[in-house]
């Protein structure tokens, strides 16, 4: 069966009466069923692919028919001045240009916006500790703010790897891990380095 | 304060009126969507930003989810007693935040003046909201859209973030923005645009000055990139925030004829030339760029291009003082405090 007449015949489905009455409890039973998860993971054993899905998302230096199916890195470069994210931010490009195994959501405390409309890369911005006052902050302290956010992060993107940058470079072991990230991925992935971002490097 | 607007100002600006129509003992938090939001760090607020979906690149839904997502974390942290929502969009999800928060009550910041027969599908969203505002428009007679049939709308008076005695006067304007103190000068405040490039307006407008030996100020917003604001040696970059705190360091603009100019412009009795922006999906800057003109405020082209500069330009330097006073005189007052109160009832209730 065609994935087309798959989709076709589930859209069908979708549109009998009483469907969902169904199908949603016996999902659920499925789902809890240890025999069923058992037999489903003998007969189709999962492979890690972190290219699996497309999610739509700002690609920063790179382009190309499958970029939507990269992972995303999040960077987390709290506590720091300006200049430091800027810097950051030219590490994170450049580690993608050589990579090409991921896109970056930069997360950051200072706002940098203009910078990341440039890179062409999400940017999200946290309170920073210092304007943590009662009347944003209610009963929430901001640790417990941050660590939401964090796994904010997990839920709304395709998160692979989190990064916290703590100096003004990313540190080695980040480094390897996203190098390493694109053995992971399917080797005919249609991906390329912006031209305007690869002129940059070498200028 | 929640405002929309990916990159600019429109929206924010028009809760920071309402914020300033406040008593001193109103606390005021703005989270916005709009990259510039930093901004009003300058006038004393705290902010949060929520990367917008263009911001992010990410489909409707997936935005959505976080959206929801933040919305509820922030009202159910923050507790306001009223969220002001600026827009004409209100993004699904805020429905959800508000049905999490039920004691946070909800106005709908809405201005008016949509195009005919547009974003219809968007009026139901009231019932999300314990009251819909109005912020007027001097234009409102040539309002064609749908909010004009609206009855259980609040309207109020045309809404600017600051009144004519806020502003600097010329010298003192002139000198905070870093210009030249002798001198016609003019802004320009049409938006993007390259100032060499006769085929678009700035260009137009910018020769057309220079021909007459009128000094060229170009806005640009708080949230542009400096690095590409395109420059020549006779074109002062302007960029400031409330700008029209120093509007009397222009002798006229030049400007497109979204909500906040050209109340501003008109309010403040610069002489103006608007030419609207026909590529906004939904504001009809036309009709009021022409209701201006009609009503002998100011002076109103559809483009500046092929020709159409020179003369719109020469009008408004023959005319422009008397047009100006016009609308000086035709001056209802500002809105925002009516707004504010408005604003602070549905709070109390």
């Amino acid at each position: 069966m065609s994935r087309l007449t798959a989709v076709s015949l589930l859209r069908w489905l979708r549109r009998v009466p009483g469907y969902r009455a169904v199908s949603v409890p016996v999902v659920r039973r499925l789902r809890a069923s240890d025999l069923a998860v058992d037999l489903t993971t003998r007969l189709f054993p999962p492979d890690y692919d972190p290219a699996s899905t497309r999610t739509p998302l700002r690609a920063g230096s790179l382009h190309g028919p499958d970029v939507d199916r990269l992972p995303v890195v999040a960077f987390l470069a709290l506590g720091r001045e300006s200049s430091d994210i800027t810097q950051v931010l030219e590490s994170v490009l450049q580690l993608q240009r050589q990579s090409r195994s991921f896109r970056p959501v930069i997360v950051v405390d200072q706002p940098a916006f203009a910078e990341a409309r440039r890179a062409d890369v999400v940017m999200d911005h946290l309170v920073p500790r210092s304007g943590w006052h009662p009347l944003l902050a209610g009963d929430v302290t901001y640790d417990s703010y941050v660590a939401q956010r964090i796994l904010d992060l997990r839920k709304h993107y395709p998160l692979v790897h989190l990064v916290h940058v703590t100096g003004p470079t990313i540190a080695e072991v980040d480094c390897q891990v996203i190098h390493q990230l694109a053995r992971w991925l399917p080797q005919d992935l249609d991906v390329a380095v912006t031209p305007s971002a690869l002129s940059g490097e070498q200028g | 304060m929640l405002s929309s607007n990916g990159t600019g100002m429109g929206h924010l600006t028009r809760l920071l009126a309402y914020a300033r129509a406040m008593p001193e003992t109103t606390a005021v938090h703005v989270v916005s969507l709009s990259q510039a939001v930093p901004a009003v760090s300058d006038l004393g607020y705290s902010w949060e930003y929520v990367p917008s979906r263009q911001a992010t690149g990410m489909r409707s839904a997936t935005w959505r989810r976080l959206f929801t997502d933040r919305m509820t974390q922030i009202l159910t942290r923050v507790r306001p007693d009223v969220v002001v929502f600026d827009g004409t969009h209100p993004y699904r999800g805020l429905d959800e935040a508000l049905a999490a928060n039920p004691e946070v009550r909800a106005v709908w910041s809405r201005r008016g003046m949509w195009r005919p027969g547009r974003n219809q599908h968007q009026l139901p969203k009231a019932a999300w909201f314990d009251q819909v505002l109005e912020p007027g428009d001097l234009a409102a007679a040539a309002d064609r859209g749908e909010t004009r049939t609206d009855a259980s709308a609040r309207r109020v008076r045309p809404v600017t973030l600051l009144n004519p005695e806020e502003l600097t006067d010329r010298a003192e304007a002139r000198a905070a923005l870093g210009l030249p103190s002798d001198g016609p000068l003019a802004l320009i405040n049409l938006g993007a645009g390259v100032i060499n490039d006769l085929s678009a307006d700035v260009g137009a407008a910018v020769a057309a000055l220079r021909e007459r030996g009128v000094g060229i100020c170009l806005a640009t917003p708080p949230i542009a990139d400096a690095g590409r604001t395109p420059l020549t040696s006779d074109v002062h970059v302007v960029r400031h925030f409330p700008l029209s705190r120093h509007y009397r360091a222009f002798d006229l603009m030049i400007a497109a004829a979204g909500y906040n100019s050209f109340h501003e412009a008109l309010r403040f009795g610069v002489p103006a030339l608007f030419v609207p922006n026909l590529a906004t999906s939904l504001d009809d800057q036309q009709a009021r760029a022409r209701q201006a003109e009609a009503q002998g405020w100011a002076v109103a082209a559809a483009q500046l291009t092929d020709g159409a500069a020179g003369p719109a330009i020469e009008r408004l330097l023959e005319e422009g003082e008397r047009l100006s006073a016009a609308a000086v005189a035709a001056d209802p007052g500002n809105g925002a405090a009516d707004a504010a109160a408005h604003i602070l009832e549905v709070a109390q209730r």
